[in-house]
């Protein structure tokens, strides 16, 4: 994407010449020596000062005022700058089944990871733009830059805008692939409040509903779906004025969302009391809106916990089902139609667990679970396999991106992980065993991840092993395996607190049968010089 | 779609709004013995001697306290004066009569991972077990932050802005600091006393408890506490696992009397699996002053954040 470079590039050269104007430094490793652990600790340093530990501070004064126990004042305007640059080698080589258009080759290639670049000119203003990005002389070829502004005028009240730019064909940055480069405007609003009881939002927003993990039939707001693999990653939410009152720790909010395609009379709202009873939150929710091209509906969420099991839970009831579905036409033998069912109610279910335990001897355990029923999705979804069938829904005037999402009505998620820990001092080592697995039972698909990860050091501080192995099974395009039988072995290894680091991963597409169709490689070997 | 499939979402549906109703009646039910936030102003508080049971502490805690006759020589403590000497601690770490906020610094220090700051905000309001924790620095984790009430306990995550639940057990930052230290104490309450002694730590004269835990909540199964005698504060606590290794020591370097408060203001906590992993948590400003309401609230959570 030579010719592309030029917006993110212009975002970098902006930020660095901001950066140049100022003082500039790295925020996370600088403290005063009084606020700092002493490198011995000497309890008869600690204790056998000549001044009394105890200092007396008058109440009333205390319940005026703040005391001001350590001089510690900040000055502005701050620039701070934090992450990682690195360079060294990245190739791809496809030794079976390789096509014309698969890249044979090895690179000089520039990592920035994680750098964020922080503008505080006051108090209340804050900018920031963070980035990570795979780069060879020639091109770039994986970029991802997010930016934001918090603009306060008071605690409560301020202007927000944030903004990102992805391009990511190959999917080297994340599990997401994003085959042209990418601008979007992921958040603009203002908050204010009324006398600090009612509080609003206004603009566009993320929103986050439900209490699932995997599957949130509740989240009726969100624009986009949850990524399979990455299921707490923010998603985009609708322009919408939302109006907050908390009540003690019960709330109730209202959202509206003013029309989106130019029809005055299109406007949607929804409702929803949070109730806090003996350690449980129960939410209670409507929706609806009046073109009825999303059905209403009434929810009920729960979360808490039965002994050591958290417990969650959300459960919708709709009058008609949002999804444009497709079915065989009757009439005509090989093509499809579409259809909607408005008239009926529908029902969404989904139950999750939670399960955890460590002891102090450095074993420890988790695993979570969630099922979902999902009454608006196909008894067999495999219909929406055919690319006719597909094309079909897409080209109906009815169309949302959902009704290819989530089309299975049965589903099962879940997770577990144990780890041991072993040895002391710096030869602290922990070794983790984990994975993750997701199934839809409609249209036999499944996806699954296990992972083993040797740390040693602190926090794996002096090196890092994690092989891997997300693996999907199913027919092309179907929903836990769009491309088919695929396999991905992974191996990554950080030495050094990450100054070197070593990532290597092996595509392998299958056929139907399991026999090898196509082995990719990629590869890569950073040094990190760079750590802020 | 046919219709024994309709049927079976008609025979779904009307089972949903079954049992809707009687979640709703529940609820009601429920909504009645409901728990209510953090309620009246900092200096309204429920004060000594008051109704504890609401907020996790056994009744007559406070009370028990006021009449207890510690004896004179330190020699003399009994494995009971010695708990009641961890409830005096418990009791002066608190403020039961007003609200207290803070800025606090912790700097983190790893062999491995170098030296890490965080700077953060904290509100308390003890009499119902409230506390409010919002960090301010690094710039890049501005706002994110911790509300629990009671046994609800909420994590906010502004990039997803999404709530979630976690538990005090949790360490902090992945530090040596646990969520469980920046609440008040109740050692008095998790602990019972196994075996006591004497000694001296630099210029003070201390009484050391060796305490096993009564509950699976707290982090560490056995503590060992060293108790200044003569103003009754905690100067080091060494914390062990089941099999008794020494997993962490905190010291409590310099105090504040705000009161009958006493708030460690300088705390230092050397890992014990890692001696040269440690972390120092200093009180760079505090105050008592009454605390609007909806400072405990998920909302004002979300608003502080970026």
């Amino acid at each position: 994407m030579k010719a592309r470079n030029q917006p993110v590039l212009i975002v970098l050269a902006a930020a660095l010449l901001m950066l140049s104007a100022g003082g500039l430094w790295a925020q996370t490793g600088t403290a005063p020596a009084s606020q700092t652990p002493p490198a011995v600790i000497d309890e008869n340093a600690l204790f056998g000062g000549p001044k009394d530990i105890v200092t007396v501070i008058d109440p009333n004064v205390a319940a005026k005022g703040v005391i001001q126990l350590v001089q510690d004042t900040k000055t502005y305007p701050v620039f701070l700058i934090s992450g990682t640059a690195g360079a060294g080698l990245f190739g791809n080589y496809t030794p079976v089944g390789a096509a014309p258009a698969d890249p044979q080759k090895l690179y000089g290639a520039v990592n920035l990871s994680g750098l964020e670049f922080d503008y505080l000119p006051a108090k209340n203003l804050h900018f920031s733009v963070s980035t990570d990005m795979l780069a060879v002389p020639s091109e770039m070829l994986a970029a991802s830059v997010g930016a934001y502004a918090d603009l306060r005028a008071s605690e409560l009240v301020r202007l927000y805008a944030g903004g990102s730019f992805d391009y990511d064909p190959n999917a080297y940055l994340s599990t997401k692939t994003y085959a042209t480069p990418t601008f979007s405007l992921d958040e603009l609003f203002v908050d204010t409040a009324l006398e600090n009881k009612v509080f609003f939002r206004l603009g566009k927003q993320r929103i986050s509903w439900g209490v699932g993990y995997w599957y949130k039939p509740s989240d009726v707001l969100s624009l986009s779906a949850i990524d399979p693999d990455n299921p707490t990653a923010a998603r985009e939410g609708p322009f919408a004025f939302k109006v907050d009152m908390p009540m003690k720790l019960n709330h109730a909010m209202l959202y509206v969302v003013p029309p989106v395609n130019g029809d005055a009379g299109s406007f949607s709202a929804a409702g929803k009391y949070d109730l806090v009873v003996n350690g449980w939150e129960l939410s209670f929710a409507g929706f609806g809106r009046t073109d009825m091209l999303a059905r209403p509906r009434g929810i009920f969420t729960f979360t808490g916990a039965i002994g050591a099991f958290d417990v969650y839970g959300e459960n919708v009831v709709l009058y008609g089902s949002d999804r444009t579905y497709v079915r065989e036409s009757s009439t005509t033998p090989g093509t499809y139609e579409t259809y909607r069912v408005e008239n009926i109610p529908f029902v969404q279910s989904t139950l999750g667990i939670k399960y955890s335990l460590s002891n102090t001897n450095g074993l420890s355990f988790s695993a979570h679970v969630q099922g979902y029923y999902n009454g608006t999705g196909y008894a067999d979804s495999s219909i929406l396999q055919n690319s006719a069938a597909r094309t079909a829904v897409q080209h109906s005037s009815t169309y949302q991106s959902t009704d290819l999402t989530q089309a299975g009505m049965w589903y099962l998620a879940g997770s577990t992980s144990i780890s041991g820990r072993f040895g002391e001092g710096r030869n602290l080592t922990v070794v983790t065993a984990s994975g993750y697995a997701l199934a839809n039972f409609s249209d036999k698909s499944v996806r699954f991840n296990p992972q083993l990860s040797v740390q040693v050091g602190d926090q794996g501080g002096r090196a890092t092993l994690t092989l891997s192995d997300l693996t999907a099974i199913g027919v092309l395009y179907s929903e836990y395996a769009p491309k088919g039988n695929k396999t991905t072995p992974a191996l990554t290894l950080s030495l050094l607190n990450n100054a070197l680091a070593l990532q290597a991963s092996v595509p392998i597409m299958l056929n139907s049968d399991f026999s090898v169709k196509k082995v990719q490689t990629a590869f890569s070997v950073f040094w990190n010089a760079v750590s802020y | 779609m046919d219709i024994s499939n309709i049927e079976k979402r008609l025979l779904n549906a009307r089972l949903t709004s079954k049992l809707s109703i009687v979640l709703f009646g529940l609820v009601l039910v429920l909504g009645a013995r409901a728990q209510g936030a953090p309620s009246g102003g900092g200096s309204h508080g429920g004060g000594a001697g008051g109704m504890m049971g609401g907020i996790g502490l056994p009744l007559n805690f406070l009370q028990a306290d006021k009449d207890y006759k510690f004896p004179d020589d330190i020699n003399k403590y009994t494995a009971n004066d010695f708990l009641m000497l961890v409830r005096r601690t418990d009791i002066r770490s608190s403020f039961y009569n007003s609200d207290m906020s803070a800025t606090i610094s912790m700097v983190n220090v790893s062999p491995d991972r170098g030296t890490f700051v965080i700077k953060q905000q904290i509100f308390r309001r003890d009499k119902d077990d409230a506390l409010l924790m919002i960090i301010t620095e690094p710039e890049s984790r501005k706002g994110q932050g911790m509300l629990r009430v009671d046994n609800n306990m909420w994590r906010y995550d502004p990039t997803s802005r999404k709530f979630t639940h976690t538990t005090l057990k949790e360490t902090y930052e992945n530090s040596t600091v646990t969520n469980n230290d920046f609440r008040r104490w109740q050692r008095s309450i998790d602990y019972s006393v196994e075996k006591i002694s004497t000694g001296t730590l630099g210029n003070y004269k201390v009484i050391i408890g060796e305490l096993k835990a009564n509950n699976d909540e707290v982090p560490f199964p056995y503590i060992k506490m060293y108790i200044e005698a003569d103003r009754k504060i905690v100067l080091k606590v060494e914390e062990y696992s089941l099999s008794m290794k020494l997993l962490r020591t905190a010291y409590y370097t310099q105090y504040v009397q705000i009161g009958d408060s006493f708030v460690p203001t300088v705390q230092i906590f050397q890992d014990g699996l890692i001696p040269e992993k440690r972390s120092q948590v200093t009180y760079t400003d505090i105050s008592t002053k009454p605390l609007p309401d909806y400072y405990f609230t998920k909302e004002y959570l979300e608003r502080v954040s970026q």
